[in-house]
């Protein structure tokens, strides 16, 4: 599928600065289950743009702009063409990190009490952890109510890992409507098979319609914006 | 010194005991009161913490120095080196190849499960290797060889400006000792930490790198000791708002337009140090400095991330740590330590409260402890119920028979005990021991806490250059 990307993010600096420093996860990468070509960050202002990777092994893209600023508008496009896909992250996607990392509690999570007693009766009748976990995503997508995707990630997250599963925010692009928008889900690890996107916003697997940016134990780690006020 | 109960003075400090014989003990106060007038002056406070009304206190201060002889030292200085050595080793693997974790030797999610363990600076290495530049090691000692570390400090260790501030009280007030007891200066600190700093700035900065100490502030409870280091070493002293990163690089704003700076003594927690990648709300960070730091344009002493090798968790794996890095055993032991995550070690420590210390791990300073002997009832039972609802969350070890050393005290003479935390730099052209350190003492009679936030005091800690006069000569004047 081919996933065409053009978005706006536009960042405000209440009180304006005099200098700027932002870090972005924007860009997405090859890897066995998805290549992007012509990819591009356009600014409407003056600024030095620097690219490494974070400790998750994510490309950040790091912003310096000069003052005064109140405002920086970022354009971030390419297309990223992705193939048929159960949901199960190729085992040559390189990871930094061992999925034991994964499990451990986090203060970035959201903590809703009612999680664990959810994440036990959706997964009553499971047969197998696939099973399982693709319970835990419908029975969150079925009590979504108005949550955002971002939410909603962090919560499957948070049960998963109750119920001992490692589990990741996801941060990328979902195609709708010929476009794309931002998007979060969430990846748990089942032992002998690896990592598994599971997107409670739309309750299935992330398949060929996700592609894929940042992940990090936390929704902290995936923001595409982390340093200003994105304006919703 | 160094025995454990009696008031027994070592055969081979008969001469400190001579002197304390025949100096007055009204002038040993006069003198003591002397020195705390000054530290007051000086502004060498702390606070402490949930007591809001006491913001200002000193640490008292004991008149009477604690001694080592050459040949103690020595020995200590060897398991210090070596301990050191290990803990960088240790977090230059933790941090990227993890080869202690595919041998075995410590369990993963020992590191993984821990927060002290950080992934967003996971991959990225410090310039020339060196993570723990400044490392403050707690030593106990139980008898005349007998060393066990109690706790190492690999992130922002404190207490040196005691260190310096003691040896500068005890020259002034107590001359004619340094007359007769060749001790070791440890006024070169500030030159060492110097040193240091400059031989680990990143590639390319040239001969005469920018040095800078990174405080959160005039309201830190150590803000004395950042702005007395900066000023013995002779460089600038700055809070966030001084420095800016453009383009992975830090600068420094200064008045003639800003600076390069290549190396930060920081001394701001890792969760305070970059609100980009740490916490968002911190007000205290650099937004950028992880990036600058990953980018390998600047130094940060230490290195963030160094919490993973003081964490008491850890702590009970140092001797197989040391072991794997080091390919020898370790010179410094351990204090024996029941981990309460191991089933066994959790129902011997539920059956043996009352003789044991038990540990919060992620407490510090003399918080959520236990000391079973002292305990009441009432303590004991509420440590019973926290440890079998979080074990993974305790450790426990025996009470020591910890050394005493004569400490002045209402009464006059009497044994205190103490512990000891020396300071130990690494830079690019080795690791250093500098010769000497902080004794804290416990000056509550029977007290084994020798934390300042519950009732401690400090002395000056003496190291000899040989094994000492054999007797005191008592000189005119002198005291």
């Amino acid at each position: 599928m081919r996933i065409a990307v053009d978005q706006t993010i536009t960042v405000d600096f209440p009180g304006s600065l005099s200098s700027v420093t932002l870090a972005l996860r924007v860009t997405p990468e090859d890897s066995h289950d998805q290549t992007v070509a012509g990819w591009r960050i356009g600014l409407d202002c003056d600024a030095r743009l620097s690219t490494g990777r974070d400790g998750y092994g994510n490309v950040l893209t790091m912003l310096y702009a000069d003052g005064p600023v109140d405002r920086i508008e970022i354009h971030v496009g390419g297309e990223i063409f992705t193939g048929p896909s159960s949901g199960i992250l190729s085992a040559a996607h390189p990871e930094p990190l061992p999925p034991s990392l994964f499990l451990r509690q986090s203060s970035g999570q959201p903590e809703a009490p009612d999680l664990a007693a959810l994440a036990i009766d959706a997964i009553e009748e499971a047969d197998g952890d696939i099973d399982r976990l693709h319970l835990l995503n419908v029975a969150l997508h079925r009590r979504a109510d108005d949550s955002g995707p971002d939410v909603l990630a962090g919560m499957f997250v948070a049960a998963a890992r109750r119920l001992s599963y490692p589990a990741r925010c996801v941060s990328g692009y979902l195609a709708r409507d010929g476009g794309a928008t931002p998007h979060f889900w969430a990846e748990a690890y089942v032992a002998d098979i690896g990592w598994i996107g599971f997107d409670p916003a739309i309750g299935l697997s992330a398949g060929e319609d996700h592609a894929r940016v940042a992940n990090a134990v936390d929704l902290n780690g995936v923001a595409a914006v982390v340093g200003g006020r994105v304006r919703p | 010194m160094g025995t454990s109960g009696a008031a027994l003075v070592r055969p081979e400090l008969t001469a400190l005991g001579e002197w304390l014989d025949t100096t007055d003990a009204a002038e040993l106060k006069r003198r003591q009161q002397s020195a705390e007038v000054t530290f007051r002056q000086l502004g060498i406070t702390f606070a402490v913490y949930g007591d809001e009304d006491a913001s200002e206190r000193i640490i008292p201060f004991d008149i009477v120095p604690r001694v080592f002889l050459a040949d103690e030292w020595a020995r200590l200085s060897a398991g210090l080196v070596q301990r050191v050595e290990a803990i960088n080793a240790f977090l230059d693997d933790i941090y990227g190849a993890r080869r202690i974790l595919k041998d075995g030797v410590l369990p993963e999610d020992l590191i993984f499960g821990n927060p002290q363990f950080r992934p967003e600076i996971a991959g990225m290495r410090p310039p020339h290797g060196i993570w723990a530049h400044i490392c403050g090691i707690d030593l106990v000692r139980t008898g005349p060889d007998d060393f066990f570390v109690l706790e190492d400090n690999a992130r922002t260790p404190s207490g040196v400006s005691y260190m310096l501030e003691n040896r500068e009280a005890m020259l002034r007030l107590c001359p004619e000792l340094f007359r007769q007891f060749r001790v070791a200066a440890v006024d070169s600190y500030p030159d060492r930490l110097l040193q240091t700093m400059k031989s680990v700035a990143p590639q390319g900065t040239g001969s005469n790198p920018v040095c800078v100490v990174l405080t959160p502030g005039h309201f830190n409870s150590a803000y004395y000791e950042h702005s007395f280091l900066a000023d013995s070493m002779g460089v600038e002293l700055v809070e966030a708002a001084d420095l800016v990163v453009d383009d992975d690089i830090v600068w420094m704003r200064t008045i003639a337009g800003r600076v390069k700076v290549d190396v930060i003594y920081r001394r701001i927690d890792d969760d305070y140090l970059d609100p980009l990648v740490f916490r968002p709300d911190s007000m205290l960070g650099v937004p950028g400095l992880i990036a600058a730091y990953a980018a390998g344009n600047v130094a940060l002493l230490n290195a963030p991330g160094n919490g993973i090798a003081d964490d008491k968790a850890i702590y009970s794996y140092m001797p197989e740590i040391v072991r794997y890095y080091t390919g020898a055993e370790a010179k410094l032991p351990n204090v024996q330590t029941f981990r309460c995550r191991e089933p066994e070690a959790l129902r011997y420590v539920l059956d043996h409260l009352d003789e044991l210390v038990v540990k919060l791990v992620d407490g510090s300073g003399g918080y959520g402890m236990l000391v079973g002997p002292t305990a009441s009832r009432d303590e004991i039972e509420r440590f019973r119920a926290a440890l079998i609802a979080e074990p993974h969350r305790y450790i426990a070890q025996p009470t020591l028979a910890l050394s005493t050393v004569p400490t002045l005290v209402e009464q006059g003479l009497a044994p205190r005990h103490v512990d000891f935390r020396p300071f130990v730099l690494t830079g690019s052209k080795g690791i250093q021991v500098v010769p000497g350190g902080l004794t804290r003492v416990a000056l509550r009679e029977g007290s084994l806490v020798v934390n300042s936030s519950q009732g401690g005091g400090t002395k000056d800690s003496f190291v000899l250059l040989d094994n000492g006069p054999a007797h005191f000569q008592v000189q005119g004047g002198a005291a």
